[in-house]
């Protein structure tokens, strides 16, 4: 019996030889067992140590090894060859951003988007630091010193802090393509799992970037960032959910001036 | 060579690294922190943590519960001082995390909940549902956003510490986007660079957790501290080595046999305790030794079951229920799915021990001091005494943010006293290094790292696993000393500058044959037997007179590294015989 | 520097390329049919003020089988366009009004509300007929 066998195509790219990305072929043992990772993992120790990506944990929580496969944002370490045998799988470099080695893309950007939205805890105290004129109130906190906050006020914001930074949602997001500049999917909804935390008040000063026009302005809700998303963050809601409010308080800013200044 | 220059250097952004970069920058506003890591900080492998982090809060509870759960876990290998230091401050820590923004689970009342954990007497274990290393990870990189002074380094591989005038003053480390190397000097250094799990085959731990850290301080000159204490999480999923979290065990799931019987009642850890009434100390909870050995011996009486990726145990959680699981342990649920194609909800997920932890490290004290002025270690690269000879589960996130605050704080008072050497002769020193990269990078020779890679991981699995054997021991000394041998004719293929992860796979694998060799050393001279080390060749017993004492390894250049021992600082707790279940309970009546 | 990050090229035809693409330019592309569609019965307007001749100029060119396809393609669209707005609008409200109400009891209850306004206007329509 021959061994049963897999085909990957690789979109390569070395920055110091080539002049553009071109597709490589690879050949490897079926292990129904592996995932796209794994299959990675046995090029590069077996027949191209040069072939480069990002990867720790393979258990899906580290966000290195976003890649796009089959024309599909995905983990590497959760795509398992199995779902795609016999046929070839193809593999990219994650998408709308700049490629800087085979399969590794440049995620700079992405971490200073991610910095853009202030994503901590801005107490009562630093909140009338940022505005003096405001009047803030602490939340309460719980003998030992934490702040309570009810299990339905941590679910308010729950969901949106699942993001393990991975890019997906990135890579799926075609205004993403067209306006570099956009803040994105994940980092708007990083901000506005914040402003939804009830430890939390410090909404006023992420406005903003978060009311940007290359902040949540810039979407239009194509939707499949959230499609593509592992954790089901959903960030295309999040964006939304902060259009609702931000054109509500444009609409109020007439009415009540005060309202919309704060 | 480009150098810049701080006034404290952190290598490592997991747990420890973030925390000590913002206690330096709290304690000090007007210090530059360069914070350099090989991945960006939310890869680092705090994010898989899943279980939580100790801290004790229940009124019923006590530090003197903790201090002695944590010092019998470690089989009176810990040291006490260090230990009184962290149970007193980690649950002031996990309120920080909180007032930070950590979503731990919370109690209706707004309090924040607390779960069982091996070995604990009473629940401590704070949690952020089974992702609790995720949620601690990203608050600590996101407040460290807050502190301009704190500038980051994301993907720098550091290579070699400099040490001049007797004391640590910088790094060399690589940019990996271009492949230069960069000298960092400051005057206080700090290493939070991780474990070294992946000198094993079959483990839990990331790919970057390669043992730099260790190897760099090792080379430099400080001692690697108790490295054979190499801890077997008792649930690893078959083939990928993936976590089933502790918490599973705490939340009530049971271990079956394939006779589907509690076989853990039958080492020690019974009587049995009804099915979703789990209680501390017995069965499932007790320590992680006692159940991989366990699951050793089951194996070795044709007990366990035979799976396609080799022997496992059921690990069952179907009376916990959908709700329940989905609710505590959604991503053990998902993760199980995915990797084995097994849903918790309707059928018992099949288990075995991976290798997840060293207990070893770097020697240090509870101040954070190494061996090495103005070098400073903390999280799981540092062996600081508070382990021993097992670490208990959820001590070590715990840790990594307590000995994280004190390793920044120690930093900044070291650096406001020291004066750095004159910049010249460093980065002459800095330059010297450059050799070692250059030498890596244009290595020609005819081995294959990745090969070296495959048989030092099965070496160490064969010969360091749950149970030794002397002549199985020196079989594996003998073989990582020929690997290293074998690693200076060594073929670095990709030439190229930029990201070039086959060099820094090279100088992982370089510092892990290191590290590897410093625990199979370790190991075969404590002859005895103690927490996670345990012997079948006539030295079953642990031996106090003997062997109450750590064991040290210094770098001896080609050779194996040179031993030695010091004693364990004990305080108040005397050893006695480490005992749980009814046995456990027994001994602590008799002891009031 | 040996860094040269490669920068891909986006097609100018980047909506073809992934049927989610597809679909979103399909919903997008609904208003402009909802938009033709006003404006020719915008046009009919004008013509019921132009005199009888003009209206029943208008009224026959609707019963123009291309027409006819039009309409019916506008009433796809529209359809479309009723149940992907739908399908989104529980996760454009706050999250506050979202975690109390789930997403398919306010998904029944615009769809409702779409029937009952729905019947109402051909209720109406037919009765003006009658
Ligand atoms: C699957 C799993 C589950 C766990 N669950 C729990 C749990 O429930 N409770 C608990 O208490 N403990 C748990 N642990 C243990 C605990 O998570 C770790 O001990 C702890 O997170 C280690 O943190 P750290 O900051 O020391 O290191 P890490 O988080 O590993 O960070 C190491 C850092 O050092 C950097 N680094 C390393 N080498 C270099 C270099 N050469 N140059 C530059 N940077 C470098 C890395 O980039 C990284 O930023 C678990 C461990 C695993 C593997
Ligand atoms: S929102 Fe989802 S897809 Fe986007 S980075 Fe976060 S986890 Fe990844
Ligand atoms: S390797 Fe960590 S997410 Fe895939």
């Amino acid at each position: 019996m021959t061994e049963q066998t897999i085909k990957l195509e690789i979109l390569r790219y070395n920055p110091e030889a080539d002049n553009e990305p071109s597709f490589g072929t690879f050949e490897i043992p079926y292990n129904e067992a592996w995932s796209l990772l794994d299959a990675l993992e046995y090029i590069k120790d077996e027949l191209d140590s040069s072939l480069t990506y990002r990867w720790s944990c393979r258990m899906a929580v580290c966000g290195s090894c976003g890649m796009v496969v089959n024309g599909r944002p995905q983990l590497g370490c959760e795509t398992f060859l199995r779902d795609h045998y016999p046929n070839t799988i193809k593999v990219e470099p994650l998408a709308n951003f700049p490629i800087e080695k085979d399969l590794i893309v440049d995620a700079t950007g992405f971490i200073e988007k991610l910095e853009s939205v202030k994503p901590y805890i801005i107490d009562a105290v630093d909140a009338m630091k940022a505005n003096p004129a405001k009047k803030v109130k602490e939340t309460p906190k719980n003998e030992i010193g934490t702040y309570n906050q009810k299990p339905a006020e941590l679910g308010l914001f729950k969901q949106f802090s699942m993001c393990i930074n991975c890019m997906l949602c990135y890579s799926a997001c075609p205004q993403m393509g067209l306006n570099p500049m956009f803040t994105g999917p994940a980092a708007l909804a990083l901000g506005h799992r914040y402003n939804l935390d009830s430890r939390d008040h410090g909404s006023d000063e992420r406005t903003e970037v978060i009311q940007d026009k290359n902040g949540v302005w810039s979407c239009t809700f194509v939707g499949y960032c959230s499609e593509v998303c592992p954790k089901n963050v959903d960030p295309a809601a999040a964006i939304n959910q902060n259009k609702a409010q931000g054109a509500q308080d444009w609409a109020l800013s007439f009415l009540m001036p005060r309202k919309g200044e704060k | 060579m480009q150098i810049v220059n701080a006034d404290i250097v952190i290598v490592g952004a997991g747990g420890a690294g973030l925390r000590a970069a913002i206690a330096a920058a709290e304690k000090n506003p007007g210090l530059n922190i360069a914070l350099i890591s090989k991945v960006y900080p939310m890869r680092s492998h705090t994010v898989a943590a899943e279980g939580g982090s100790a801290g004790v809060v229940q009124a019923h509870d006590s530090l003197e519960n903790h201090f002695q759960d944590t010092v019998a876990g470690g089989d009176w290998l810990c040291d006490q001082d260090t230990v009184d230091y962290f149970v007193s401050h980690s649950t002031e820590e996990m309120i920080r995390l909180e007032n930070w923004g950590c979503p731990w689970t919370r109690k209706d009342d707004g309090n924040v909940n607390v779960r069982a954990f091996g070995g604990m007497k009473i629940e401590r274990t704070w949690f952020a549902a089974d992702k609790s290393g995720f949620h601690m990870l990203h608050t600590l990189f996101q407040t460290s956003i807050k502190y301009p002074q704190i500038k980051r380094f994301d993907e720098y591989f550091a290579t070699d510490l400099i040490i001049e005038d007797g004391r640590a003053q910088g790094v060399v480390a690589i940019e990996i986007a271009t492949g230069e190397p960069k000298t960092f000097l400051g005057c206080a250094v700090v290493f939070a660079t991780g474990g070294s799990g992946r000198v094993f085959r079959f483990n839990t731990n990331g790919a970057i957790v390669t043992g730099d850290g260790h190897a760099m301080a090792f080379r430099a000159g400080a001692a690697l501290r108790d490295m054979e204490f190499v801890q077997y999480h008792p649930t690893g999923l078959p083939g990928s080595g993936v976590l089933m979290t502790e918490g599973c065990r705490g939340e009530g799931g049971i271990l079956l046999n394939k006779h589907g019987y509690r076989y853990l009642q039958d080492y020690g850890l019974g009587p049995e305790t009804p099915v979703g009434e789990p209680k501390n100390k017995y069965m499932e909870l007790g320590p992680r030794d006692r159940l991989s050995q366990a699951f050793w011996n089951e194996q070795r009486k044709g007990n366990t079951i035979e799976t396609p990726l080799g022997d496992a145990v059921h690990l069952d959680l179907r009376h916990l229920g959908k709700e329940k699981l989905m609710e505590r342990l959604p991503l053990i649920c998902s993760l199980a799915k995915n990797y084995l194609g097994v849903d918790p909800v309707t059928d018992p997920v099949p288990v075995r021990p991976a290798v997840h932890y060293t207990m070893g490290g770097i020697r240090s004290d509870q101040t954070c001091k190494t061996d090495i002025p103005g070098l400073f270690v903390a999280g799981e690269c540092a062996s600081n005494g508070m382990h021993g000879a097992n670490r208990l589960g959820s001590n070590s996130l715990a840790e990594t943010v307590v000995f994280g605050k004190v390793a920044g704080e120690m930093a900044v008072d070291f650096a406001s006293q020291a004066t750095q050497s004159d910049e010249k002769i460093l980065a002459e020193q800095g330059r010297s290094h450059l050799s070692r990269i250059d030498a890596m990078r244009n290595a020609n020779g005819t081995e294959k790292a990745s090969h070296i890679r495959h048989e030092m991981v099965q070496t160490m699995e064969k010969t360091l696993g749950i149970y030794r054997l002397g002549e199985e021991m020196q079989e594996g000394v003998d073989k990582i000393a020929e690997l290293r041998e074998r690693f200076k004719n060594v073929k670095v293929e990709d030439k190229t500058k930029v990201y070039n992860t086959e060099l820094l796979l090279a100088f992982e694998l370089d510092s892990s044959l290191m590290v590897a060799e410093a625990m199979a050393v370790g190991a075969l001279n404590r002859k005895e037997s103690r927490g996670a080390h345990q012997r079948l060749d006539g030295f079953e017993q642990r031996d106090d007179e003997n062997f109450l004492k750590h064991t040290l390894t210094y770098f001896n250049g080609d050779k194996a590294p040179r031993l030695d021992y010091e004693a364990v600082n004990i305080t108040r707790f005397q050893p006695a015989e480490r005992v749980y279940g009814a046995a456990g309970e027994k001994q602590g009546e008799e002891k009031k | 520097m040996s860094r040269r990050p490669y920068v891909r090229p986006m097609p100018a035809n980047w909506f073809m390329s992934k049927p989610a693409y597809r679909f979103y330019m399909v919903r997008e592309a609904s208003c402009v049919f909802n938009l033709v569609y006003g404006l020719n019965l915008f046009a009919g307007l004008w013509q019921l003020t132009n005199g009888a001749e003009a209206w029943a100029g208008w009224l026959a060119l609707q019963a123009h089988p291309l027409m006819i396809v039009f309409a019916l393609a506008t009433l796809a669209m529209t359809l479309l366009h009723t149940v992907t707005f739908v399908e989104m609008a529980p996760r454009v409200m706050p999250q506050q009004i979202r975690k109390m109400i789930p997403d398919n009891t306010v998904k029944a209850a615009m769809f409702g509300g779409i029937a009952v306004v729905t019947a109402a206007i051909i209720g109406f329509t037919a009765m003006g007929a009658m």
